[in-house]
């Protein structure tokens, strides 16, 4: 029973990183019908820069101590933020009126180059992150969990509340409704598709930054973190690719299964078994668990 | 300049061209390729091998998602196949090397249901994702069944043997492969005329709408998986006679990405852009590294340091540029260059 | 008619000027009057960079000690390298190039993983001498190919020695083992070694557990060795892994004696996994760096090459500076009159090679052609970081 618990605590934990990059693919999916591809970059990204601030600021004799974390987290998000605004302005609004294809493809391209860019200036060696929560165990009963596992959960169920208040309550929620639902009735409608397109990104960015966060404390930063991105796809898949809330929750169930997959079954299973789900429910629920069913106009 | 077509026979209403210096041009540029192997030394043409073999994995891939619309990222998947397919039958089995090319293909073709049938009510993304999930559960097959593959650490496989006799490997492998990619360009073209191709170019234009004319969506569907993983599976074949060494790391997600780039910078849909965007990505590296060769220390250092980085830079730089200015690729600045030459001097 | 007879002056021109070079181009390929070119293939760029920099690092250095001496009788050493990014089938064009185009005389070093296995048709067909020692591959020596040398022991011989090291010296031999390894030839040879020591060495087996490369979260696996009880861990992983691993084992309480091969002890591994406070065993054909012979070498390292070339430099510097070294001795005792041929035989009558400390005696005068140079046993002190000998080489 204990083993049992321990698998699914310790999946709910990376399913949470899984979580915050599948509700980054979502939101640039909900508001501009794309699949940004680049999203597992920004999330490495974001990690090396919280790395590079964690390591900028002066460190007393045990290294830096939890007050960095004032200047690494804010710092961290408002850095992505701003490299998603300005790739978004840079390469991905020119391509407007492109076949998807081509969007794709220009996202690929720019994932190719974020990792390129990430190795020159940082190099090839895995590197250590300052424990700035600490290194302390937390006990929840018969499972021990590292303060900043604890704190990614927290952070992916605050994220949640706060991005299901936003798209349910808020003008700006409800204007990337509109924009995913009709571009030009929401044109019509007053309502600027290039700041919803901006702050689609920024958004995505914001989840790719916790995430970033998130993996620099839980493993380490090196240059193949980027393959979490990778990881999460059955994630954004099974919650629906428009669905925000549903990449949170399928980004949790592809992290519990994925070790109940490694602790029961063994043989690497643990890495094919996300891509194995995801077929088996798309050839029943074509459009994911929570995704939106198009229905198209002949 | 040629104005107007006068058929008298049904046999030139079929022939692929009925310009007989577009001929000329043709065969000359096949007599170069044939000449290459007498001038060029080995490793010049492991580079045209290379490119040869990967452009008959994007024609395929390029009417699987430029003519029939159906996006896949999971290529490499069926490049793999081809390729352990060839090893081991070659290695184990004895078999010769080009019924075991033929054998790769099919298959890669039979393989590539398992894709098609769950992906049939799939559109768009999801498609593309489905397909991703099929390469890397490829890989991961391959590696489990160590007993057939010897898992990752890879299998052997035996030389071709020469076609010619006095010619060592490396030429005969040049020579089959490019006898194969004019044999697919052929196929290719004349399968995009035929009405299989007018299907599938429905099929990408508006599905339903194609379903409700009479096309079946299914059998073409999977036709389309079908043909451009035959494809893909002789060219895995063909790559492994050359390097005479598989293993599972090569066909990563990121050789699918370098395919649909090849697709997507030739020019989406077109036999001509396959060619020319396959020669392009295949020798931009080898570009990059002449034409920076002289240039000043500081460029020297970070190249020799960081090679690999640096092309994968260049690489990214150069599909934006052309995705961004040139949405219609190398076939798209082909033609407009023709088009420019041909009415010169009323061009715009 | 004109036309003929004038195509066939041309074509019998250089025709006669190419029979007249004949005898100037029966010269050995990569030997001129004044210089040995020798030719390194090595993942400069990709996943095992830190590899292939610090091999680089190594291989410069000895090229330029060679050099500062007065290279070999009378001819410079110059030694080039081609990046394959750690992909097979660049390996495989990056050979050609060297062979082919370059026309380099010899071959050391040879890339990592797959690579090494691609290249060596290549090699083979072309007769270059060649020295593998950045990754030992059983593959290169089977079947066995004239021209093929190599130094270091297979990882199944590393494992074997950490485990009988702890079974032996440190009162393990009834404890319960069990063995964590990356799902690719090189931690499948690590559990070959594994195997062969439960075997012989009557060892408890509880669980061998696998993973693929590149994983970054340990939970399931850790769970799955705690489940099986296990006392001593054996690892077949590379830096990040170790990290990974341990931290999860800390986190379920597991008291662990751990035990691995040199890439455990690389810095990068160290300081990635020594919070976790673990002072695991490792062993390594080659000093650490903190040991004198290490010690020299680090001191040339820093007359001779560039700092962040210094800095990238491990043991696997070290391999490199043994690999040039060792190929320039052989090339040396064929005096004047350098051939492939004679650089073979030399290579084959190597015995006892000294590297002043470094290693134990290397000889590759056996049917093998294999160096396997004895282990020695180091442990980590989890908490400042450094590194123990805690033995000498071959001495237990």
């Amino acid at each position: 029973m204990d083993f049992l618990f321990n698998l699914l605590v310790s999946g709910l934990v990376v399913g949470g990183v899984y979580g915050l990059i599948a509700m980054g693919f979502a939101v640039i999916y909900r508001a501009t019908g794309m699949l940004n591809f680049a999203q597992g970059e920004l999330m490495m990204l974001a990690a090396y820069i919280a790395y590079a601030l964690a390591t900028w600021m002066p460190a007393g004799p045990q290294g830096p101590d939890a007050g960095a974390l004032w200047l690494v987290v804010p710092g961290t998000l408002a850095a992505a933020m701003v490299a998603a605004v300005l790739l978004e302005a840079l390469f991905i609004r020119p391509m407007a009126g492109e076949s998807m294809f081509a969007k794709v493809m220009v996202t690929i391209a720019l994932a190719v180059m974020i990792r390129a860019g990430i190795v020159l200036a940082w190099g090839n060696e895995p590197q250590l992150m300052p424990r700035l929560l600490g290194n302390a165990l937390i006990r929840l009963g018969p499972v021990a969990l590292y303060t900043p596992q604890v704190v990614v959960l927290l952070a992916l169920a605050l994220t949640s509340a706060a991005t299901w208040a936003l798209f349910a309550r808020s003008r700006a929620g409800l204007a990337m409704r509109a924009t995913a639902n009709d571009e030009s009735a929401a044109l019509l409608m007053g309502i600027d598709v290039r700041r919803v397109y901006t702050l689609a990104w920024a958004l995505a960015a914001l989840y790719a930054g916790l995430a970033g966060l998130a993996c620099a404390f839980l493993f380490s930063v090196d240059p193949t973190v980027y393959s979490l991105g990778l990881r999460s796809f059955p994630a954004t898949i099974l919650g629906g690719l428009d669905s925000v809330l549903g990449g949170a929750l399928g980004g949790l169930v592809i992290g519990v299964l994925e070790n109940l997959a490694g602790g029961y079954l063994g043989r690497g299973m643990k890495d094919i078994v996300g891509f194995l789900l995801i077929i088996v429910v798309l050839m029943v629920k074509p459009y994911g668990l929570f995704g939106t069913r198009r229905i198209e106009r002949v | 300049m040629r104005s107007g077509t006068f058929k008298q026979s049904y046999a030139e209403l079929v022939a692929l061209s009925d310009n007989p210096v577009k001929w000329a041009w043709c065969a000359l540029a096949l007599a170069a390729a044939l000449a290459l192997p007498a001038l060029a030394n080995s490793y010049v043409l492991g580079l045209a091998t290379t490119i040869a073999v990967t452009a008959i994995a994007v024609l395929g891939l390029n009417l699987l998602t430029g003519v029939a619309g159906q996006l896949s990222l999971g290529h490499a998947g069926f490049l793999a196949l081809g390729a352990y397919t060839q090893a081991i039958l070659g290695t184990d089995h004895g078999w010769p090397a080009l019924p075991a090319l033929a054998a790769a293909g099919m298959v890669a073709a039979l393989s590539s249901l398992a894709v098609g049938i769950p992906s049939l009510r799939l559109k768009g993304l999801y498609l593309a994702l489905t397909t991703l999930g099929f390469s890397v559960i490829v890989s991961y097959l391959l590696v489990m069944f160590e007993g057939i593959t010897r898992g990752p650490s890879g299998m052997p496989v035996p030389p071709l043997m020469p076609l010619v006799s006095g010619l060592d490997h490396g030429r005969s492998v040049y020579l089959l492969a490019l006898l194969l990619l004019v044999a697919f360009v052929l196929a290719t073209l004349n399968l995009m005329r035929s009405k299989i191709g007018r299907a599938w170019a429905a099929l990408h234009e508006h599905d339903i709408a194609a379903s409700a004319m009479g096309i079946n969506l299914t059998a073409y569907k999977l036709l389309a998986f079908v043909v451009s993983a035959f494809y893909a599976g002789v060219a895995g074949g063909l790559l492994a006679l050359q390097t005479r060494y598989v293993n599972v790391d090569t066909f990563g997600v990121l050789l699918s990405v370098e395919a649909l780039a090849m697709v997507i910078v030739g020019g989406i849909g077109r036999v001509t852009g396959a060619l020319l965007g396959t020669a392009f990505l295949v020798g931009l590296p080898e570009l990059i590294r002449l034409g920076f060769g002289g240039t000043g220390s500081w460029f020297d250092t970070l190249f020799a340091n960081h090679a690999h980085e640096v092309k994968e830079l260049l690489y990214g730089a150069v599909i934006l540029l052309f995705l961004r200015l040139e949405p219609e690729g190398l076939a798209g600045i082909w033609r407009k260059a023709k088009r420019f030459w041909v009415l010169w001097p009323l061009s715009k | 008619m004109k036309l003929t007879a004038q195509l066939r002056r041309w074509l019998l021109a250089p025709a006669l000027a190419l029979a007249a070079a004949q005898p100037l181009l029966a010269q050995e390929p990569g030997v001129s009057d004044d210089e040995i070119l020798i030719g390194e293939v090595l993942m400069l760029s990709g996943p095992a960079a830190f590899i292939g920099k610090s091999a680089y690092a190594g291989s410069k250095l000895a090229a330029a000690e060679i050099n500062a001496a007065g290279g070999i009788n009378g001819r410079k050493l110059r030694v080039l390298y081609e990046d394959d990014g750690y992909v097979p089938a660049r390996s495989v064009s990056a050979m050609r190039k060297l062979i082919d185009v370059d026309k380099v005389f010899a071959v050391t070093g040879t890339t990592g993983g797959s690579g090494v296995t691609a290249v060596m048709p290549v090699v083979e067909e072309k007769g270059v001498p060649t020295i593998v020692h950045v990754a030992p591959n059983p593959t290169v020596l089977n079947p066995r190919r004239a021209n093929v040398f190599m130094v270091g022991p297979d990882y199944d011989v590393a494992a074997y020695e950490g485990m009988r090291y702890l079974a032996d010296k440190q009162g393990k031999r009834s404890a319960r083992f069990g063995l964590l390894y990356q799902n690719d030839d090189y931690g499948k040879g690590v559990l070959k070694g594994y195997q062969k020591a439960v075997a012989e060495l009557k060892l408890k087996d509880v669980v061998e557990v696998p993973y693929q490369r590149g994983a970054k979260d340990f939970s399931a696996e850790a769970l799955r060795l705690k489940e099986a009880g296990v006392e001593v861990l054996v690892l077949g992983t590379v830096v990040s892994e170790v990290a990974g691993i341990l931290s999860e084992t800390r986190r379920l309480g597991m008291d662990l004696t751990v035990v691995g091969n040199w890439a455990a002890g690389l810095p990068a591994t160290i300081k990635l996994a020594a919070p976790y406070g673990y002072d695991y065993y490792f062993d390594d054909y080659y000093a650490s760096l903190s040991d004198p012979a290490g010690q020299r070498l680090m001191d040339s390292a820093r007359k001779h090459l560039a700092p962040d070339e210094v800095a990238a430099m491990s043991r696997y510097a070290v391999s490199g500076y043994v690999g040039i070294k060792l190929m320039a001795d052989a090339i040396r005792r064929c005096g004047r009159s350098v051939t492939r041929a004679c650089v073979i035989a030399e290579l084959g009558k190597t015995r006892n090679f000294d590297t002043g400390g470094l290693s134990g005696a290397i000889s590759l005068d056996n049917p093998a052609g294999h160096a396997a140079p004895p282990l020695k046993m180091f442990q980590l002190n989890a908490r400042d970081g450094s590194v123990k000998a805690l033995t000498e080489f071959g001495a237990h």
